[in-house]
């Protein structure tokens, strides 16, 4: 399977923060979900790779083209969605289309303008009058009509109400039948995750502290809940990390099914993204989540 | 490039009304006050230019536009290249009103109001190349500050000049500017903006936001 996204000893440096990505490969044909809290680099990782910010060393290469040389070609197969908006508000979206028609070689007006159908927005409509979660759309769609391979979606989602954004993760699902798509999807809304993505990217404090397949995280991590004096009785090294709270607590396991056998008295509960997040940030980290 | 070139007309257009106001204000004053407004359409397209670069700012456009092909070199390329057509068009409408308003009062001089405009020019364009790298740097806002700071240092150092220095032109450099002043402004013109684009082109390849 080919690489949509290579990344090697990727590092940029700020004064209160480093983001540090040892080695990423983003195969092809998959939605990748890159979560973490704020600030944890998700954002800065995507800019990395879009060259919107400069690296202070590493290797970073798309479709196997490496970013330094080969930018204008690399950028024409990538759509592109930010966390903020980022239209001017007096440009309506019939300008956009004016626009891109000479900024992409493949765009697609008459997609542009069946996507903006669908989504309901006029196109001659000036962008400051729209919701915010209406330019969301309009900046979904002009990242889509382009036909590109890869799209970057720094939480695309958010703002969206949740039947927009279900029509939308449907979108980005059959934009990914095409086996020679790639998303990448940052988001912290991680319910979409577990809707659509193939493979989760957890960032923290600017590096990665978990890549895993979605489906490996769901049925093999898992929560045992407990008593505090029954703490000491889990093994060290089953533990990925815990949160101990006034009478109880949780820890986070890799291998529920294990666990849950070695451990038949304790309730083991099922992982959300969330529930994950959660435990590896605000919990004690015992070994990392990739061990 | 053509497709940032049309974003940075589109939102011109869409501030149309300022040019209609403009244009309104030009001919009131030319008609009404008998004042010289050769200065006012070139410097009204700039600042509408300029105001691009605000919205821009505001709208967090730079960093998608980087995410573009190429976008990095054609932001800048456009904005140079919008403002500078459009100072030149609202110059060259500017002469037309002024030619058409003093040939209703029967005092045209086309000599003079040709040079009278390339001075305009020059100015704005002096301007635009000296803001320009200034915006790009530190953004519209503060772009708008330099601005006021600049025009104040240029009145207080013409001021102090004129005050301490007496200096003698002969009356050959008088016939020589008089002459040849319109050819060496353009020709400054040209070496200014060409020296300014590739200071802006710098700064915005450093630049990340």
């Amino acid at each position: 399977m080919k690489n949509a996204i290579e990344v090697k000893n990727l590092e940029k440096r700020y004064d209160d923060f480093t983001l540090k990505i040892d080695a990423l490969n983003i195969p092809s044909g998959q939605i990748i979900g890159l979560i973490g809290e704020n600030g944890a680099g998700k954002t800065t990782f995507i800019k990395s790779i879009l060259n919107i910010v400069h690296k202070n060393s590493g290797e970073i290469k798309l479709f196997d083209k490496d970013l330094s040389s080969e930018e204008l070609s690399i950028k024409e197969e990538i759509g592109v969605v930010l966390d903020d908006t980022f239209f001017p508000e007096i440009l309506t979206a019939k300008n956009i289309d004016t626009i891109m028609k000479d900024v992409f070689k493949n765009w697609d007006s008459k997609l542009f303008y069946e996507y903006l159908k669908d989504f309901g927005i006029k196109d001659n409509q000036v962008l400051k009058t729209l919701s915010k979660g209406m330019k969301k759309k309009v900046e979904i769609a002009t990242a889509l009509s382009h036909h590109p391979k890869l799209l970057i979606l720094d939480e695309a989602t958010s703002g969206l109400d949740p039947i927009v954004r279900s029509e939308v993760l449907d979108l980005f699902l059959k934009f990914i039948e095409d086996d020679d798509h790639t998303i990448l999807l940052s988001t912290h809304i991680t319910s979409d995750l577990e809707h659509v993505a193939d493979h989760i990217v957890f960032i923290d404090k600017g590096k990665i502290v978990l890549e895993k397949a979605r489906n490996e995280i769901t049925d093999n991590y898992g929560i045992i809940k407990c008593e505090l004096k029954d703490f000491e009785s889990i093994d060290k090294s089953d533990i990925v990390a815990y949160k101990k709270n006034k009478y109880d607590c949780e820890i986070l396991v890799a291998d529920k099914i294990t666990c849950a056998k070695k451990y038949p008295n304790f309730v083991m509960d099922k992982i959300t993204l969330e529930d994950l997040m959660l435990l590896m940030i605000k919990g004690v980290k015992y070994h990392d989540g990739n061990d | 490039m053509m497709g940032m070139i049309k974003k940075d007309l589109l939102m011109v257009k869409n501030n149309f009304k300022t040019f209609l106001i403009s244009l309104a204000l030009f001919v009131m004053y030319t008609v009404l006050f008998d004042i010289d407004m050769t200065f006012f359409l070139p410097f009204m397209a700039f600042m509408i230019c300029m105001s691009t670069l605000n919205y821009d700012d505001f709208n967090h456009w730079h960093a998608y536009a980087i995410s573009l092909p190429q976008g990095r070199v054609n932001v800048v390329k456009s904005k140079y290249v919008v403002t500078i057509i459009l100072t030149i068009l609202m110059t060259v409408v500017g002469v037309l009103f002024s030619l058409g308003i003093s040939y209703y009062k029967g005092t045209v001089n086309l000599e003079e109001s040709i040079s009278s405009a390339i001075g305009v020019l020059f100015a704005v364009l002096l301007l635009m190349s000296i803001l320009y790298p200034i915006l790009f740097k530190f953004g519209a806002e503060k772009g708008r500050m330099a601005m006021g700071i600049i025009g104040l240092s240029a009145v207080g150092i013409t001021i102090l000049f004129t005050k301490l220095v007496h200096v003698e032109i002969s009356e050959s450099i008088i016939t020589f500017l008089e002459t040849y002043l319109p050819v060496l402004f353009i020709l400054a013109s040209i070496l200014m903006l060409s020296i300014s684009y590739g200071i802006s082109k710098k700064i915005y390849a450093k630049k990340e936001f």
